[in-house]
């Protein structure tokens, strides 16, 4: 099925050699994988900047990784809504909304918002401190793993918008002037904050970091 | 692509025989660099349909929710967009975006991009799309949307008399075929079929 070439590893001593873009001295187009010689700064299919690395992809994501955690707090103190009925006002945090679908035998859409907006930003910031902290330790060991994990963030990080989304329906839906009104609390834009820091930090990080240094030597002749 | 690097680790790759009906994947890091799509005049099709269906999506109501004889009925962008009636203008914005315009603006970048290649015009315009396809297909969560809206209604349900409304189903079949698109759809391929 596949035929693959000229990636067999030399191997020197226990040690395997790779060939990588900065050992060859070539540019790939992040976008659309067209390789490049080094002096290029356009790409010719798409004509995307070319970089060897995301410009500053340690430190835009260590920025964008604080920043998310620090939101997670108050997204989690704060009111996500704040319901009306007959002029008593009540605030309802995201874990009080899970425990309310808990409480009256929803399990199934208990468990997905639990899921969509506990579980999923936390295990999101858990990995992205993890892959961080690899490309830190140059633990090389651990790259190929880090990369499935960074797949895998990459995939659900969209689905904890989910919160945001259901306010939105449940504030828009209950407006009933004298009856019952929601309002939007505060944790609402700390956890949008949140949602969008960890996506756009997950596009800061550059995974090829993590691979840096497992002897990615220049071409012997 | 006969020589390519991977996306994820860096890894030089050559490829001695390359055939777009396959898959490829990096040999170091086993992530996918090269995903197999359907021919253009099928995601074509499949757009236009997708916009067809978008349409009935955004102007009609989705539910509608009745309390003591007062009825109240919301449409998909009404609903995001209510976070600046409570002064959270940021929140609308971010989800107004993410839920309905971005999915709308990947949808127009599809069918334009294709177009482009099937007449053979305007390589500048078509490289520009792309890249525009590639920054924003992140940000596309209309999917996410939807489940939301399954959530809040059976959220709703509970408190008072609700009915849904067309809207909904053909956000549905909007979200369905949107996702088939973009699955079909495979942006590396525009660079093969035309000679730039």
């Amino acid at each position: 099925m596949l035929v693959l070439f000229g990636l067999i590893p030399m191997i020197y001593g226990k040690k395997m050699f790779y060939e990588n873009d900065i050992s060859t001295n070539k540019i790939l187009c992040h976008f659309c994988g067209h390789l490049h010689e080094e002096n290029a700064r356009y790409c010719q299919q798409c004509e995307a900047k070319l970089h060897q690395r995301i410009p500053n992809s340690l430190l835009l994501t260590w920025a964008y990784v604080i920043a998310a955690t620090l939101f997670l707090i108050p997204a989690n103190i704060l009111p996500m809504m704040i319901v009306t009925a007959l002029s008593s006002d009540e605030g309802s945090t995201i874990m009080e909304g899970v425990i309310y679908f808990f409480a009256h035998g929803d399990f199934a859409i208990g468990a997905i918002i639990f899921i969509a907006s506990v579980v999923v930003p936390i295990i999101k910031l858990c990995i992205l401190y993890y892959l961080l902290l690899i490309v830190h330790f140059k633990q090389y060991n651990m790259a190929i793993k880090g990369v499935k994990l960074f797949h895998f963030i990459h995939f659900i990080g969209k689905y904890s918008m989910l919160d945001i989304f259901v306010v939105a329906l449940m504030v828009s839906m209950v407006q009933f002037e004298d009856l019952a009104t929601i309002k939007t609390g505060g944790a609402a834009i700390a956890f949008c904050a949140t949602v969008v820091f960890t996506i756009v930090a997950t596009q800061k990080f550059d995974t090829r970091l993590m691979f840096e240094n497992i002897s990615n030597k220049k071409k012997v002749n | 692509m006969e020589k390519t690097a991977c996306r994820d680790c860096g890894l030089l790759i050559d490829i001695v025989k390359f055939d777009n009906s396959l898959e490829y994947s990096c040999p170091r890091c086993h992530s996918v660099f090269y995903r197999p799509g359907l021919s253009f005049e099928l995601v074509l099709v499949m757009a236009i349909s997708s916009l067809f269906f978008f349409i009935p999506a955004i102007f009609l109501p989705i539910m509608s929710i009745t309390i003591m004889d007062q009825v109240h009925s919301v449409t998909l962008i009404e609903a995001v967009l209510f976070f600046a009636n409570d002064g959270y203008l940021p929140i609308a914005i971010v989800a107004a975006g993410s839920g309905v315009i971005i999915p709308l603006i990947l949808l127009i970048l599809i069918i334009f991009m294709i177009t482009a290649i099937l007449l053979g015009k305007s390589p500048n315009l078509l490289r520009s799309f792309y890249r525009w396809y590639e920054y924003l297909s992140v940000w596309a969560m209309a999917e996410v949307y939807l489940i939301s809206i399954f959530v809040a209604i059976i959220k709703l349900s509970g408190m008072a008399e609700l009915h849904l409304d067309f809207g909904l189903f053909s956000f549905i079949f909007f979200i369905i075929t949107f996702y088939v698109s973009i699955i079909w759809f495979n942006p590396n391929d525009l660079w093969k079929k035309n000679v730039l």
